[in-house]
């Protein structure tokens, strides 16, 4: 039998300088398949980042009608709910610290507190609300709110996200609201284990609600890697009686939650995927997924315009800017309304095939990224995060 | 070692390519609805209103049933072949009145796929000559022709070819026999899908003084639509695949075009109108040209339209040194589907489509 040799080395020279026939040629080749897979994911996310956060988006501003400022709202309105009657309550002067979003300094002068306009009365300015018995005012900094009517028309339950600095927890605030002495009463704070990173609220009775956690992680640099690492740590709550159950779980930065008129649906602004997530409610309020509309922009809030049942989508066009012009209240945002209308007359089928309806869209010179909307009649009152308020009338 | 060199370099540039033109292409396939008042369809047009051309007294004369199988017929649908070419005129004046058909010449009797158009209106004889971008089956024409109200006809003054016409677009009118013209191609077959995806330059923007055609801008791509401003000192241009609309300061009599000035529109623009009264240019696009690429291979898949005006807010020797775009028109396909072009004329607008319907509306500001 013969042997092959092959002589290693035969001049003698130092190992680590010897050519390739030590090293196999496998190895590089892994090597480099896994840098090119790399830069591919690198390409792949950074590509996808731009696209979701809008940096190619140009927007070319439009509003049917004539649009003015609503006084004294200048200190934010981020979300707004609206009586059958037409009574909108506008949330302000809140505070994102939690999300560990940069806030312009400014913001630290930011008063929470809750206004009302009248679409009755839209030529006067909105008026700041008087709340009795809320414990800790001074650290009250609202967000989502919501409305609950009794069928009889009386009682009006107010709900709110509150996010309380200085016991660096968020907290939902339910209020009872006098007509006659346009007083909010506070009757009870909801405090929640499962209360993280609240966003948005829609009652589903005087004291019970769905609401949303935008992510799990707040004053904490955790966050940071949540929001920038796309962890969908934030979910969906349903909260009856002190308890909350999970209905959603795994979702990613959600927003805006809304319950149609009739109760059966839910719908959940998704700003990530650029849709909006219809579900149907079971009895036991558990949410199952019916339709997602493909919206081609970061939703923010939805409200339910009470006389057609159509959706109204506040969104925001360049979601980048958001950040922007938190950070700094010079840098405006651009702002869009949409219409979600439906193509069927059929009830059951009204969220199946939806037109969408630009009612409004601005480039940050009217008002800057637009959080919320909604609509009365022949009107719409639009919000935002940190800026002005709008009212448009739409019959022009 | 220089195989690995080669399949690197045309990665990268495929790239390039690829993300350079996936931003006209859109990555949204939401038409948004949005009417600047109320809004109609214009009866009996439905095989495409590609352009659209203005009197000053408001007569409009649209290009109908462009039969776009003469470039690639495999890649669009088959009913274009069976359009048939047509110029209607609309009355803006008279807005109730459907949009008329005019009869044309004997010579472009089933020779006429017309595409650009432009007109010139003789101010003491009150004659309307039009110049209509023509792809007849032997090759590519400019057509002038002169319109008799009377009779609702056009007859034939001049037939305009030439070497230098490989795929044309739109056309300017100078005088009675000179006319600018763009080319938006080199190949009128199936190899112009090979431009845009590699980048190719071969297209020019030509100048025909009545005898001689001249290249007066050489070496590019994607010349779509052309105009001229109100004081004929500049002339706009639109890049489609590039998003944008160029201004060139014009120099009368030799016709020298140079590059003044670029505005990034953010979406893939197709006609031009200058409109004479307020120096606005109104933009005929494309929210998505994926999905108007998916309408011309099934004229049933509707593609969503978009009309943007650019108002200019600079001085009057440099209008468009400052300037504000917006949107008063948008629809998700239904009501028009690949909107081509816009015409402003007194508060109304006339927006006509590649291969659909046109529509009329309303502007309340």
């Amino acid at each position: 039998m013969k042997k092959n040799f092959r002589v290693k080395n035969p001049a003698g020279i130092p190992q680590h300088l010897v050519d390739e026939d030590n090293k196999s040629p496998g190895s590089t080749m892994c090597l480099k398949a896994m840098m090119f897979v790399g830069v591919l994911i690198i390409a792949q996310y950074v590509i996808s980042q731009i696209i979701m956060r809008g940096y190619h988006r140009t927007v070319f501003p439009h509003y049917t009608g004539r649009c003015r400022n609503v006084s004294p709202l200048k200190t934010g309105s981020e979300d707004i709910a609206i009586t059958s009657d037409g009574l909108a309550f506008i949330t302000s002067g809140i505070k994102l610290f939690h999300k560990l979003v940069p806030a312009d300094s400014r913001i630290m002068n930011f008063e929470g507190r809750i206004y009302l306009f009248d679409f009755n009365h839209p030529e006067k300015p909105a008026k700041k609300l008087r709340m009795v018995k809320l414990p800790q005012m001074k650290d009250f900094a609202p967000q989502g709110i919501s409305i609950w009517e009794d069928k009889d028309g009386g009682h009006i339950s107010v709900l709110v996200v509150n996010h309380r600095l200085w016991q660096a927890r968020d907290t939902v605030e339910i209020f009872s609201f006098d007509r006659n002495t346009l007083v909010l009463h506070h009757k009870k704070t909801v405090i929640n284990e499962f209360f993280r990173s609240l966003n948005d609220i829609a009652a589903t009775g005087p004291s019970s609600f769905y609401v949303t956690n935008d992510g799990h992680y707040t004053f904490s640099p955790l966050r940071l890697l949540e929001r920038f690492g796309m962890f969908p740590w934030g979910d969906v709550l349903h909260v009856n009686n002190d308890n909350a159950l999970k209905v959603l779980n795994k979702m990613y930065e959600v927003s805006g939650i809304a319950l149609s008129s009739d109760g059966r649906y839910v719908f959940l602004a998704s700003p990530y995927g650029q849709d909006l997530h219809v579900y149907s409610r079971g009895e036991d309020d558990k949410l199952t997924i019916f339709q997602k509309i493909n919206l081609g922009t970061a939703p923010d809030d939805i409200t339910i315009d009470s006389s057609t049942g159509d959706l109204i989508v506040s969104c925001f066009p360049v979601w980048h800017q958001v950040f922007k012009s938190v950070s700094n209240f010079g840098e405006r945002g651009a702002a869009q309304v949409l219409r979600l209308t439906s193509k069927s007359l059929d009830p059951d089928k009204r969220y199946i095939a939806t037109r969408t309806i630009e009612l409004f869209a601005d480039d940050g010179e009217l008002i800057s990224q637009s959080s919320t909307a909604v609509v009365y009649g022949d009107a719409l009152l639009i919000g935002s995060v940190t800026d002005r308020t709008v009212y448009c009338d739409l019959k022009g | 070692m220089f195989l690995k060199t080669v399949a690197f370099i045309l990665l990268a540039f495929l790239v390039q390519r690829a993300w350079k033109l996936s931003l006209g292409f859109g990555t949204s396939d939401v038409g948004y609805i949005n009417r600047p008042g109320p809004c109609r369809n214009v009866a009996p047009i439905e095989t495409g209103s590609e352009d659209i051309a203005v009197t000053s007294n408001g007569l409009a004369f649209i290009s109908s049933g462009m039969q776009l199988s003469d470039m690639c017929s495999s890649a669009v649908d088959a009913r274009f072949s069976q359009f048939v070419g047509r110029i209607y005129v609309f009355d803006f004046q008279n807005s109730k009145q459907d949009a008329v058909e005019v009869s044309l010449p004997k010579e472009l009797q089933y020779n006429f796929s017309p595409h650009g158009i432009d007109l010139l209106e003789d101010s003491e004889t009150g004659e309307i000559l039009l110049f209509v971008v023509n792809h007849r089956k032997i090759g590519e024409f400019v057509e002038i022709l002169s319109y008799q109200p009377e009779s609702r006809s056009l007859s034939m003054v001049r037939s305009v070819t030439h070497e230098l016409f490989t795929s044309l677009n739109d056309v300017l009118a100078i005088d009675r026999n000179s006319f600018l013209v763009s080319n938006d191609a080199y190949f009128r077959s199936c190899w112009r899908i090979l431009e845009p995806l590699l980048g190719l330059r071969w297209c020019n923007f030509i100048y025909f003084d009545g005898t001689v055609g001249q290249s007066i801008i050489e070496n590019g791509h994607d010349f779509n639509s052309v105009a001229l401003s109100r004081n004929g000192k500049q002339v706009y241009l639109t890049r489609p695949s590039e998003m944008k609309l160029e201004i060139y300061n014009r120099s009368k009599g030799t016709e020298t075009l140079k590059l003044h000035q670029s505005i990034n529109v953010g979406m893939a623009v197709d006609n031009v109108f200058s409109d004479q009264s307020t120096g606005d240019l109104w933009l005929g696009s494309h929210p998505s040209l994926a999905l108007l690429t998916k309408h011309l291979s099934d004229i049933d898949l509707r593609a969503p339209s978009q009309v943007i005006r650019i108002q200019p807010l600079g001085p009057q020797n440099d209008p468009f040194n400052t300037y504000k775009l917006f949107s008063p028109f948008g629809d998700d396909g239904e009501l028009v589907s690949g909107s081509s072009s816009a015409v402003h004329f007194k508060d109304k607008l006339l927006i006509g489509t590649v291969a659909h319907k046109v529509a009329y509306c309303e502007v309340q500001s």
